[in-house]
C-alpha cells in the first residue's frame, strides 16, 4: 500500500522455472502473473477476494520436503530442495504463496483440467457469439481459443434453453444460457459497493442469478458487472446489439458528471458514442465507473443541442446567426454596458463542468479585458482557500488508507455526490480505516461507519464537538497516565514548524463545545462523538472529505482549523477535500472564478500574484472584490454572461429581466430556461467534443480529449472567449487549448511546470516511442483481470501540491516554515460554532426540509440519456417513519410543502433513518426544493396532505424505494425495452 | 426534536412470521453471536413457511428485514434447499425417491402407482383434494427397502400397493379427523412448532 | 526464295483453316458465356424459407474483409417485428462494390449462410454512388406465397441453424429436469 509505510514480507517462489519474489498472502495466480507467467481463471478477481469457483487455475504446486523428524528441509544429491508436488491440483487463486513455493502450469495433468474445466463450462453455453455483445472480448471465448479442448463430448440438444435475456436490472440485461456462474457480479456487488443485491438461486444446473432487491439490482454500480463478467451473461442496455466491439474506435477522457474525475473512454463508431468503458486509474477510479458515468452519455448526441449563435430578431424571437455577427454583437454590449456604467455593471456567471482552459478564458476575458471582478461560478463548494492551503496530500489515494487512518466524511451523500469516491471510501473502511459520516441526512455510507447525525441548522456544534473530543482524547491525561501532548504522533511532516500550541489553543477555546454539549441537541449520543474523536486522535492520518452542506453550514473553516492546528494535511491521507457537486469544482476555484480570488486563489488585492498576473495579462482589474453569483442574478450587473449553467432552470422563479438585467448573454449546450431569457444565445461543445482538463476533487489535473465531432457550429469556450477578447484589441491568440493551459501555468503558481504534454502522451513522435509510462501507484498493477477493461495509456494526470507541500517537497525550509506559520494561528481564527435556534426551535407543526442530492436527476445530462431517463424519480419528500406516523402520511400520497421561499407538490416516501422532525427533498428533481427553504441548506416548511396514497402499506411490501429510483419507475421494464 | 429512541422503526411490510413466532425467533437468533444474525436464516425460513404456509415474496422479505439481510441472499438460501416450497403444496408432501439404487428395486417403475393412489396426477403435482403433493427425490437414503418415500417427516419402507393403500386411508383420516395438520416441515429451533405435524409411524 | 513463299504459304494456311473452324468468341452481351458453380459474383443476402432473413447482423463478414468494403449496422429483432429468427438483425448493411475483390471471405465467415456470392457478375454503373450495394438490393425477393420482413412472429417457434447446430428447438428432457426457470422452447424472447 503506498500509502500504508511498511513493505510487506517477501515470498521467493518458482513458477515454472521462473523465479519471482512477491508480497506474503498474494496467491499463486497473481504471484504467477508477476513471473510472467499466464494462469486462466475466470472466477478470480484481483479486486475480489477469491472463492476458487470455476476451478479453471487447477496447478501443480509443490513445496520444500521436511524431513518430519527432524524438521530439516530434504535435500537432493546436490544440495538442493527437493520439492513436494501435492498430489491433486490445486486452484491457483486460493492457494497462497509459501517461501519456496514451486507451481508448475505446463504439465499435461494441468492442460487436461483446463479442457475438462472448459469443456464442462461450455456443456451448456449457447455458443451464440455471432450475435453476442461480448463477443470479441470475451475472456471465455480467448481461453477456448487458447486452452479449450476444441470439440465437445456434450450433445447439442441436451443444452439448457432459457428465454434469452431477462432484464436482471433496468440497466442491464442478464442471458442465463451464458452464464457459468463465477459470482464475480455477485462478489462485486457484495465486496466493492456494498449493494447485496444479487445470489444465486437454486442448484446444479438449474443455478442462476438472480435479483430480488426493488427495484432490482438495485445498484449504481450496476454497470461495472458487465464489465467483470468473464462471459456474455451481462450486458449493458445501452450497448445491445449496436456494434461489435473490434469496430469500435475508443478515445480517452475524464468523466464529467461528477468531481471524482474517473479516466473513461468513449467508444465511438462512425462519430457516434456507443458506449462509455472506465480507464483505469490506480489513483482515482482503479477499474470503477458509475452508472451515471456508463450510461449517461447523451449529451453527445445532437438531440436538442444548439448548432448556431442565436440572436434576438426585431420580433424579439431568436434566429440563428453567424458566430461573427454575434460575437460582434457580445463585445457591443458590453462596450456599451462599460460605457455607461463602468466595468462593475458587467458580470459573468460560470459553471463548475467547465474545463480548466474554458474557466480560466472566462476569468481572464472577464478581469483582464473588461476589467470586471464581477466573476463567480455555481454551484460553490470551494469559497476560500482552505483547501489551498490544508489540503488532502497530492499522494492522497483514498482506497489505498487502511488501519490507522481515519476519513471524516461531512455533509456530503458519497453515493449520491461522488458514486467513485464512495467505492473507495467504502474499500478504505474495508482495509481498516476508521470511517466517520456527519451530517443532517442519512446515507448509505453510515451502514458501516460511525454516524454522527446533526440536526440541521446547529451542524457546527456537533463537529466542534468532534473537533474538541479528538483533541481532548489527544492532549488529555488517558486513565490517569499522561499522554506526551508534545509529541504530536504526526506533526513531523511536512508541517514541523507547526507549534503542537496551536492544537491546544484550539482545544481550550472549544471547550465549551465538548461531546457533553450536543446531549438534547442533536439525536447522538455524547459517547459516541467521544468516540468518534477517539478515533481520529488516534489514527496517523486524518481526512476531511466534505461537500456542498457542509460549505453552506460554513463548517469547511474549523476543519481548517484542526488541520492547521494539528499538522494534518499535505501528506498522504491527511488534510481537506472539497466534493464539488460537479466535475470541475476545483479546478474553476483554482482558475480563480470567484470574485474575490485570483487564479492561484490569490486575493484580488494580493500584491504578489498582482505582480504575477501583471506580466501574463494586458490589465489588470480592480484590488475590489467583485459581486457574488446570487448578487449578480439579483440584478448586481446589468450585463451578464452566463457560461455553462442554468440558474433559471434550478430556480423556475428566478427572473433575470426582473431583477435588472438588461444583456443576458448564455454560452450553453442546450437552449436551457436562462438561454430562454437571453438576448444572445452561443453554443457551446459538450465534454467529449474538446480537449482540455479537469482537476479532480483530490486536485489532480487530468486531460481529457476530443471523442466526436462538434455538433452543428458549437464552439470551444475558450474559443468564443479568444474572439472576444481579440475584439477588444487583446493581442493573446491561442491557438490551441494547450496554449491556454501553458498560460494557467505561468497565471497559477500550483499548476506550474504542467504541461499537456507532461499530463498526458499526446502525440508519439516515433512508433517505438511507448506512451507515457504508467506510474506504478500500486501493486493493483501487477494483476491481470481477464475481464472487458481498457488500459490506461494516455496518461494519469498530476496532483497539484500545496503550498506546504510544495515548498516542503522543494527542501526549502525557510519557505516551508513560512507556509506553515502563515497556517498557524489565524488559520483556525476563522470558524465560528454557531447554532441556528431559529430553525430548531419548536413550532408547532413545521418541519425542517433539508435539500439533498440525488444521482440521477432530472438534469439535463441524464435526462439525455435514454437509459438512465426512466430511473429519474419523481419529486418527492422522504419523511422519518415518526413523522410519517403522527401526519398519516403514506408512501405514494402527495404532500404540499411550503416554505418561506415557495411552495412544491411531490410524492411521499417514508425512510428510515431519517432524523424526526426533518424532511429529505432531494434538488434538480424539476421542482423549486432550494428555493423553498429561502435558498439556505435547510429551512422550516409547512406540509399538507394533498393525496393520500395507498393505504394498506402491510400489503404491498414496499420497502423504502432509494430515492435514485423508484419502483414505478423501473416496473415497466420488459425484455423487450432491454 | 423527539427523542431518537422513542422513535418506532418503519413498519415491516408483513409480520405474520413474527406475530406467530415471536419467541421461536428470538432463541433462534440468540444462538448466534451479536451480529451474525444472519447465520439464523435456515431457522427462520422453517419458520416462514410454517406461518406462511410456503415461502411467498412476502415471506422472503419479512425474514430478510428481521436478520437484515437483503431479499435477494434469502432468497438464494431458499432456492437451494429443497424443503422450503415457494409454490403451493398439498398438507402431506411425499417424496418419494427414484434415484439409481431405488431404482434398481423398481422404484421408477412404481411411481406411477404412487401417484395414482394419492390421486395426484403425476410427480410434481397435488391432487385435486389438496391433500397430497408428490415430488420425485433425489436420495432419501433408505435405499435398502426401496421403494420408499417420505411423508412430512416420516419414513416409509417396502412400498407394496396393498400398504400404500393403507397409508393412503390413514393419513386421510388423520385429515377428516381434524387432527391439526400442520405445515410439513420443521427442524432445529422450530420443532416445537411443528409438534402439531401428524407424525405417522409406519405400519408394519 | 523459295523458303519465304512456304513460311507465307504456310501462314496463310492457319489463317485459312481458322476460317472454317467453329468460333470461340461469343456475342456477348446478347449471348453469356456459362460461369462455374464456384464463380464468385454479385452478393445476395438469403433468407429462410420462411421469409425472415438469414443475417444476424454479426459483422462476421465485415471483419473478414480484407478490403473493408462491407458496413454492416446491428439491431435487436422483436417478436412483434421480426426480421431474422433470433435476437438480433442487420439494420443496415452495405457492400461497397468498388472495393470488393469478389474473394468470397465474407462468403466462409458467415456463421448462418446468409451472404452468398452469386453468378451475377454485370456490375458496372455510370455513378460511384450506385455501386454501393444496400441491403434492400442484396436482399433476395422471398419465394411465392411467403411474407417478407419484418413478421410478426409473437407466439411462433422459428428455428435456425448456426455454426452448423439448431438454435430454438426443444431440447432433451430439460422440460421434466427442472420444472422452474428454464423454457423447454426459446420462442424469441
Amino acid at each position: 500500500m503506498a500509502t500504508n509505510g511498511s513493505a510487506p514480507k517477501l515470498v521467493n517462489v518458482m513458477i515454472d522455472g521462473r523465479p519471482a519474489a512477491v508480497g506474503a498472502g498474494t496467491n499463486v495466480v497473481d504471484a504467477a502473473h508477476a513471473a510472467g507467467v499466464e494462469i486462466p481463471i475466470f472466477c478470480h478477481h484481483p479486486k475480489l477476494v477469491p472463492v476458487g469457483m470455476c476451478r479453471m487455475c487447477l496447478v501443480e504446486v509443490g513445496t520444500p520436503g521436511v524431513d518430519p523428524a527432524t524438521k530439516a528441509p530434504i535435500l537432493d544429491d546436490e544440495g538442493a530442495p527437493v520439492i513436494k508436488y501435492f498430489p491433486k491440483l490445486m486452484a491457483g487463486c486460493t492457494t497462497v504463496v509459501s517461501e519456496g513455493m514451486h507451481v508448475r502450469t505446463g504439465t499435461p495433468a494441468v492442460a487436461e483440467a483446463r479442457e475438462a474445466v472448459l469443456e464442462f463450462l461450455l456443456t451448456s453455453h449457447p455458443l451464440d457469439c455471432p450475435v453476442c455483445d461480448k463477443g470479441g472480448e470475451c475472456p471465455l471465448q480467448n481461453l477456448t481459443m487458447r486452452y479449450g479442448p476444441g470439440r465437445s463430448r456434450f450433445v447439442w440438444g441436451e443444452k439448457f434453453h432459457y428465454p434469452k435475456p431477462v432484464p436482471v436490472g433496468p440497466l442491464i440485461a442478464l442471458d442465463r444460457e451464458r452464464c457459468v456462474l463465477c459470482a464475480r457480479c455477485i462478489r462485486f456487488e457484495d465486496e466493492i459497493a456494498d449493494d447485496q443485491v444479487l445470489g444465486f438461486e437454486n442448484r446444479g444446473r438449474g443455478m442462476e442469478i438472480v435479483s430480488f432487491s426493488d427495484p432490482p439490482l438495485d445498484s449504481v454500480f450496476s454497470g461495472n458487472t458487465t464489465d467483470v463478467c468473464p462471459v456474455g451473461a451481462l450486458t449493458t442496455a445501452d450497448f445491445r446489439f449496436e456494434s461489435r466491439v473490434w469496430e469500435l474506435e475508443s478515445r480517452p477522457a475524464v468523466c464529467p458528471h461528477c468531481a471524482v474525475g474517473c479516466n473513461i473512454g468513449y467508444d465511438t463508431r462512425h462519430g457516434r458514442v456507443l458506449r462509455v468503458m472506465p480507464r483505469e486509474h490506480d489513483a482515482v477510479n482503479e477499474i470503477w465507473l458509475c452508472d451515471k458515468g456508463r450510461f449517461g452519455h447523451g449529451f453527445t448526441t445532437a438531440e436538442g443541442r444548439l448548432t448556431h449563435p442565436l440572436v434576438r430578431d426585431i420580433s424579439g424571437a431568436l434566429v440563428a446567426t453567424t458566430w461573427d455577427d454575434a460575437l460582434t454583437r457580445v463585445a457591443e454590449a458590453l462596450k456599451r454596458t462599460v460605457a455607461e456604467g463602468g466595468p462593475a455593471a458587467v458580470g459573468g456567471v460560470a459553471g463548475a463542468t467547465l474545463t480548466n482552459e474554458d474557466a480560466y478564458a472566462f476569468g481572464r476575458f472577464l478581469r483582464a479585458v473588461v476589467g470586471t471582478n464581477n466573476v463567480d461560478h455555481r454551484p460553490k463548494v470551494i469559497a476560500d482557500d482552505s483547501v489551498h492551503r490544508f489540503g488532502a496530500g497530492a499522494d492522497t489515494i483514498v482506497h489505498a488508507l487502511g488501519a490507522g487512518h481515519a476519513i471524516v466524511v461531512v455533509g456530503l451523500d458519497a453515493e449520491a455526490e461522488a458514486p467513485v469516491l464512495f467505492l473507495s471510501l467504502n474499500k478504505a473502511r474495508r482495509q481498516g480505516a476508521a470511517l466517520i459520516t456527519l451530517s443532517t441526512a442519512p446515507q448509505k455510507l453510515d451502514r458501516h461507519a460511525s454516524h454522527l447525525r446533526a440536526v440541521p441548522g446547529s451542524e457546527a456544534t456537533l463537529l466542534a464537538a468532534l473537533v474538541r473530543a479528538a483533541l481532548e482524547a489527544e492532549y488529555e491525561p488517558v486513565d490517569g497516565a499522561s499522554v506526551p501532548s508534545g509529541a504530536l504522533p504526526n506533526a513531523a511532516v511536512p508541517n514541523a514548524a507547526v507549534p503542537s500550541a496551536a492544537a491546544r489553543v484550539l482545544a481550550d477555546r472549544l471547550a465549551d463545545h465538548g461531546p457533553a454539549a450536543v446531549h438534547g441537541v442533536h439525536p447522538v449520543d455524547p459517547d459516541a462523538v467521544a468516540q468518534a474523536g477517539k478515533a481520529l486522535a488516534s489514527a496517523g492520518g486524518v481526512l476531511w472529505i466534505y461537500g456542498r452542506s457542509a460549505v453552506d453550514a460554513g463548517l469547511v473553516p474549523l476543519m481548517a482549523a484542526y488541520a492547521a492546528a494539528t499538522g494534518q494535511h499535505g501528506r498522504a491521507g491527511t488534510g481537506l477535500v472539497a466534493v464539488g457537486r460537479h466535475a470541475n469544482a476545483q479546478g474553476v476555484a483554482d482558475m480563480g472564478l470567484t470574485p474575490d480570488r485570483l487564479p492561484g486563489h490569490a486575493r484580488v488585492d494580493d500584491a504578489a500574484a498582482r505582480e504575477r498576473l501583471a506580466d501574463v495579462w494586458p490589465s489588470l482589474p480592480s484590488s475590489e472584490p467583485g459581486l457574488d453569483a446570487g448578487a449578480m442574478l439579483a440584478g448586481g450587473v446589468q450585463a451578464l454572461y452566463v457560461l455553462g449553467t442554468d440558474p433559471v432552470g434550478d430556480d423556475p422563479a428566478l427572473d433575470l429581466r426582473a431583477n435588472g438585467v438588461r444583456t443576458l448573454i448564455v454560452q450553453d449546450l442546450y437552449l436551457t430556461p436562462t438561454a430562454a431569457q437571453a438576448d444572445i444565445v452561443l453554443p457551446a461543445q459538450s465534454a467529449a467534443e474538446r480537449d482540455g482538463t479537469f482537476t479532480s476533487l483530490l486536485r489532480r489535473v487530468q486531460r481529457t480529449y476530443a471523442a466526436v465531432d462538434p455538433v452543428g457550429h458549437a464552439r470551444a469556450d475558450w474559443k468564443v472567449l479568444r474572439d472576444l477578447a481579440a475584439r477588444y484589441g487583446d493581442a493573446e491568440s491561442f491557438a490551441a487549448p494547450s496554449d491556454v493551459f501553458d498560460e494557467i501555468a505561468r497565471a497559477v503558481p500550483a499548476y506550474a511546470g504542467l504541461s499537456y504534454a507532461a499530463l498526458g502522451p499526446a502525440i508519439r513522435t516515433a512508433p517505438t516511442d511507448i506512451f507515457l509510462p504508467f506510474a506504478p501507484l500500486t501493486e493493483a498493477r501487477s494483476v491481470s483481470y481477464i475481464g472487458t477493461r481498457y488500459e490506461n495509456r494516455h496518461g494519469i494526470g498530476a496532483a497539484w501540491l500545496t503550498p506546504a507541500e510544495a515548498t516542503y517537497a522543494a527542501g526549502d525550509t525557510a519557505a516551508h516554515e513560512a507556509v506553515a506559520a502563515d497556517g498557524g494561528e489565524d488559520a483556525f481564527a476563522g470558524y465560528a460554532v454557531a447554532a441556528d435556534d431559529a430553525l430548531h426551535a419548536a413550532a408547532g407543526d413545521d418541519l425542517v426540509l433539508i435539500p439533498t442530492a440525488i444521482l440521477f436527476d432530472a438534469g439535463r445530462l441524464v435526462a439525455s440519456s435514454t437509459v438512465l431517463h426512466p430511473l429519474v424519480p419523481r419529486p418527492f419528500v422522504a419523511f422519518s417513519p415518526f413523522d410519517a406516523l403522527q401526519r398519516g402520511l403514506v408512501e405514494g400520497g402527495r404532500v404540499r410543502v411550503t416554505g418561506a421561499g415557495g411552495t412544491f407538490e411531490a410524492e411521499v416516501v417514508v425512510q428510515d433513518g431519517v432524523t424526526p422532525g426533518t424532511a429529505l427533498a432531494p434538488e434538480s428533481l424539476g421542482i423549486a426544493v432550494r428555493a423553498a427553504v429561502g435558498g439556505e441548506r435547510a429551512g422550516r416548511v409547512r406540509v399538507e396532505v394533498v393525496a393520500a396514497g395507498p393505504i394498506e402499506r402491510g400489503a404491498s411490501p414496499t420497502p423504502a424505494p432509494r430515492p435514485s429510483s423508484s419502483p414505478s419507475t423501473t416496473a415497466t421494464v420488459t425484455p423487450g425495452q432491454i | 426534536m423527539p427523542d431518537p429512541a422513542a422513535v418506532p422503526p418503519a413498519l415491516p411490510p408483513a409480520d405474520r412470521l413474527q406475530r406467530a413466532f415471536a419467541a421461536e425467533i428470538a432463541a433462534a437468533v440468540a444462538k448466534y453471536p451479536a451480529g451474525r444474525q444472519a447465520s439464523a436464516v435456515l431457522d427462520l425460513l422453517y419458520l416462514a413457511q410454517a406461518a406462511y404456509g410456503r415461502i411467498t415474496t412476502e415471506a422472503i422479505e419479512e425474514v430478510a428485514a428481521v436478520l437484515e439481510m437483503d431479499p435477494t441472499q434469502v432468497r438464494g438460501v431458499v432456492g437451494f434447499y429443497s424443503l422450503f416450497k415457494e409454490e403451493p403444496h398439498g398438507r402431506f408432501v411425499i417424496h418419494y425417491c427414484t434415484d439409481l439404487p431405488c431404482a434398481l428395486r423398481g422404484a421408477d417403475a412404481f411411481l406411477p402407482r404412487v401417484c395414482r393412489a394419492f390421486g395426484v396426477p403425476g410427480p410434481g403435482e397435488t391432487s385435486p383434494d389438496g391433500l397430497f403433493s408428490v415430488e420425485e427425490a433425489m436420495c432419501l437414503a433408505a435405499c435398502d427397502r426401496a421403494p420408499m418415500m417420505q411423508v412430512n417427516l416420516s419414513y416409509f419402507h417396502d412400498l407394496t400397493d396393498e400398504r400404500l393403500d393403507g397409508i393412503v386411508a390413514a393419513l386421510k383420516a388423520k385429515a377428516a379427523a381434524g387432527e391439526a395438520v400442520g405445515p410439513p416441515f420443521g427442524f432445529g429451533s422450530v420443532r416445537g412448532v411443528a409438534e402439531g405435524v401428524p407424525s405417522v409411524e409406519a405400519p408394519s | 526464295m523459295l523458303d519465304d513463299l512456304m513460311h507465307l504459304v504456310r501462314g496463310m494456311g492457319v489463317t485459312f483453316g481458322t476460317m472454317f473452324k467453329k468460333p470461340v468468341t461469343i456475342a456477348y452481351p446478347e449471348v453469356k458465356r456459362p460461369v462455374s458453380d464456384r464463380f464468385r459474383g454479385r452478393h445476395e443476402l438469403k433468407r429462410y424459407d420462411n421469409g425472415l432473413e438469414r443475417c444476424i447482423g454479426c459483422s462476421l463478414c465485415s471483419a473478414a474483409c480484407p478490403a473493408d468494403a462491407i458496413l454492416v449496422v446491428p439491431a435487436e429483432n422483436r417478436d412483434e417485428e421480426r426480421y431474422s429468427p433470433g435476437e438480433r438483425y442487420a439494420a443496415v448493411y452495405e457492400i461497397n462494390m468498388l472495393r470488393c475483390i469478389f474473394c468470397g471471405f465474407c462468403e466462409e465467415a458467415c456463421p448462418v449462410d446468409a451472404i452468398v456470392l452469386e453468378h451475377e457478375y454485370e456490375l458496372a454503373a455510370y455513378d460511384r454512388r450506385e455501386m454501393l450495394y444496400t441491403k434492400s438490393m442484396l436482399l433476395v425477393p422471398t419465394a411465392a406465397g411467403v411474407g417478407g420482413t419484418p413478421q410478426d412472429t409473437r407466439g411462433r417457434d422459428v428455428p435456425f441453424r448456426m455454426g452448423g447446430m439448431d438454435y430454438f428447438k426443444t431440447p432433451l428432457e430439460v422440460k421434466r429436469a427442472l420444472p422452474a426457470g428454464p423454457s423447454s422452447v426459446g420462442a424469441g424472447e
